[in-house]
């Protein structure tokens, strides 16, 4: 994963829990460099530090994947991919149906990105049915963090269930999102 | 592909679509038709006559002012700037069409940067989706990610690079306070040193000191009780010639009779009387016996100083008598300077002192000898050794002043530093005076002080406090701003 993942997952400690955290998570996941963005760096890094993260935190991966999930979209706002972004979508299902054009585009700048593929559908209620599907195993919660972004970033807050149980090396999900107000797509 | 589909066919609605900011004009200069995000920008209504020139400015292809010029660079790289619009330049390729009749601008914003879209008031969404602009922006913002990581890269490197000179610099600190702080224990570690070789020294000397000490006192004891036979006897023997005076003259007397002088015994005892020289040595014997009682005297003087002089000091100071003190000094060390000075006293009064007066005794000698020896270096004839004493304040002071060869000034400094001499071997330890100033300043809350100047001499002061004050009350007291120390 690029830099610019990592980057991320630091601030997400510093900011919440301080630099000293960042310090230990950091010794522990064996990582001793600062990250710069546009450089790829192999993806046992990124799982090694959720994985230090978890156990330093006392908290579940999968609520650190989550938690970073919601982090990304304000972070990738904040450096500056926020006009990227507002061209593909305005909506929570906008940009979710987007999501793989954005990605295709992206690549322009990450040459080395594998990103997931995502489809999203709107059932009869009025509630999306997002499938998610990527080469990586056990990133799933991410997706889940990544779509209350979303609803934070459109002021549509949503609630997301598992449709089909998570598992912790799974490399597809669905996923049901309701919207605490009726989403107009 | 279609054999039906011709240029004219593509609509102005298509045309709008696909170039959002284009603009068409006919011969004249008019504005026909206009991309619909353009026109939004502008503010061009469908029946308004807008001549472009009155708009826009060509930048490139340099020199073009009227329509008439516009055949000869179609399909060039044209950059329109709005005279209206800050900031808003289109670019794009112009196409003519066929008998010159109608210019097309295919032309959209020059957008160089995010910002720059946003002042110019578009969004991504007025371009359209085969536009490059979208792709454009990305790798400016990707340009601009990876510019903002080195920069943020570049800041971490010097403040990294600032922490570490000051890292060095704290530690560099850090190893100088060290090492002056090991010079420091260094140089206590010498001077504690120094200052157990002094005592040891000096706890030596003290121990031979009080060993010759208790011998002198022993001798003097044992000479003291011949002496006071030999006095009384020669005492008697003076007595005795006064009756062998009286004697002889009776004997004298009564062998110059006429009637004895022919007597044989008579002139035999008077021939006797003669030869033993009677009246010599009724003259003389008397004479020579006072004389063995003075010096009787002389011995009993100096064996009773010594016996004072090396009697051995208490722990406790005792009350004593400073000018006795020097008296007895003189005594014993008059072997020392009566060769080479004379000695002046100028004793005041003095009250009693608490002292060791052991020690003083010593210090007291160490500097009488020490000028007796400057004067024997200094070759005079008159060599004199001045010793005064007076009070002072609350202090006795004692002066020994002498007119020797004096203290070099580049030496002064260092006359109290233990081991340290200008006597040939065997004349000086060169520790006479580090004792004396120990015994003075330490023991005694007194000063040893000089003047001195080369080939005149020197005049050593002690000043010693009358009564002395305890170690408690100089340390309730520190501050009381009295010179109680040297």
């Amino acid at each position: 994963m690029y830099g610019l993942v990592n980057k991320a997952v630091e601030q997400l400690v510093k900011v919440n829990f301080g630099d000293d955290k960042w310090q230990e998570i950091a010794k522990k996941a064996g990582v001793d460099q600062t990250f710069i963005m546009m450089k790829p760096y192999p993806d046992q890094v990124t799982f090694d530090l959720v994985a230090a993260a978890s156990e330093v935190l006392d908290t579940p991966s999968k609520d650190i994947l989550e938690a970073f999930g919601e982090h990304w979209i304000q972070f990738t706002v904040d450096e500056g991919y926020g006009k990227t972004m507002s061209l593909y979508g305005n909506s929570v299902l906008e940009f979710l149906q987007n999501m793989d054009s954005l990605h295709a585009q992206i690549r322009l700048s990450f040459p080395e990105l594998r990103p997931p593929k995502i489809s999203c559908e709107q059932n009869p209620n009025g509630q999306l049915v997002v499938c998610y599907q990527s080469e990586r195993a056990g990133l799933a919660p991410m997706l889940v963090g990544l779509v209350r972004g979303l609803g934070k970033r459109f002021s549509t807050p949503v609630e997301l269930e598992y449709l089909v149980s998570a598992e912790a090396d799974s490399t597809s999900e669905k996923f049901l999102v309701t919207f605490s107000q009726r989403q107009v797509a | 592909m279609s054999a039906n589909f011709h240029s004219n066919e593509l609509s102005e609605k298509i045309l709008s679509q696909a170039f959002p900011f284009h603009l068409v004009i006919d011969q004249s200069g008019e504005i026909l038709s206009c991309g619909q995000s353009l026109a939004r920008k502008l503010k061009f209504g469908e029946a308004d006559a807008i001549h472009i020139f009155d708009h826009f400015t060509v930048q490139h292809p340099s020199g073009i002012h009227e329509v008439s010029q516009l055949v000869k660079v179609k399909n060039k790289l044209f950059l329109l700037s709005s005279k209206f619009h800050d900031d808003l330049v289109l670019r794009g390729q112009l196409v003519v069409s066929e008998n010159d009749t109608h210019f097309v601008f295919l032309v959209s914003p020059w957008i160089t940067n995010v910002h720059l879209l946003d002042k110019l008031g578009f969004t991504l969404n007025d371009f359209p989706v085969h536009s490059p602009m979208s792709d454009f922006l990305i790798l400016v913002q990707a340009q601009r990610v990876s510019l903002n990581d080195s920069m943020r890269l570049s800041d971490e490197l010097t403040i990294l690079n600032k922490e570490s000179e000051d890292r060095v610099v704290r530690r560099t600190q850090a190893l100088e306070q060290k090492a002056q702080e090991l010079q420091e224990s260094k140089t206590v570690l010498e001077r504690e040193m120094k200052e157990r070789e002094r005592v040891e020294v000096e706890l030596r000397h003290a121990q031979k000191l009080e060993s010759v000490g208790q011998l002198a006192a022993g001798i003097a004891h044992e000479i003291n009780t011949p002496m006071q036979y030999i006095g009384s006897s020669l005492e008697f023997l003076k007595e005795s010639f006064i009756d062998l005076k009286e004697l002889n003259v009776m004997i004298t007397s009564y062998l110059s009779q006429d009637s004895l002088k022919q007597d044989y015994k008579s002139i035999k005892l008077l021939n006797l009387v003669n030869e033993v020289d009677l009246d010599y040595l009724c003259a003389r014997g008397p004479k020579a016996l006072t004389r063995s009682l003075d010096g009787i005297a002389r011995v009993t003087e100096i064996v009773g100083a010594m016996n004072e002089f090396t009697h051995p000091d208490k722990k406790e100071m005792k009350q004593a008598d400073i000018n006795r003190a020097l008296g007895t000094v003189l005594t014993v060390a008059s072997n020392e300077y009566k060769y080479v000075a004379t000695i002046e006293t100028d004793f005041h009064e003095l009250p009693l002192i608490e002292c060791h007066l052991g020690d003083l005794n010593q210090v007291f000698l160490n500097l009488i000898v020490n000028a007796a020896h400057a004067i024997s270096e200094n070759n005079v004839e008159n060599g004199v050794i001045k010793i005064s004493t007076h009070i002072c304040e609350d202090r006795v002071v004692v002066s020994i002043a002498d007119n020797g060869t004096g203290i070099p000034k580049h030496i002064q400094h260092r006359i109290f530093d233990p081991f340290f001499t200008t006597k040939e071997v065997g004349r000086g330890t060169g520790q006479g005076l580090s004792i004396s100033h120990h015994i003075i300043a330490e023991k005694h809350s007194g000063r040893l002080s000089f003047e001195s100047v080369t080939g005149e001499g020197t005049t050593f002061s002690v000043a010693l406090p009358i009564t002395q004050i305890s170690k408690q009350d100089i340390l309730i007291k520190p501050d009381d701003g009295r010179d109680i120390a040297a």
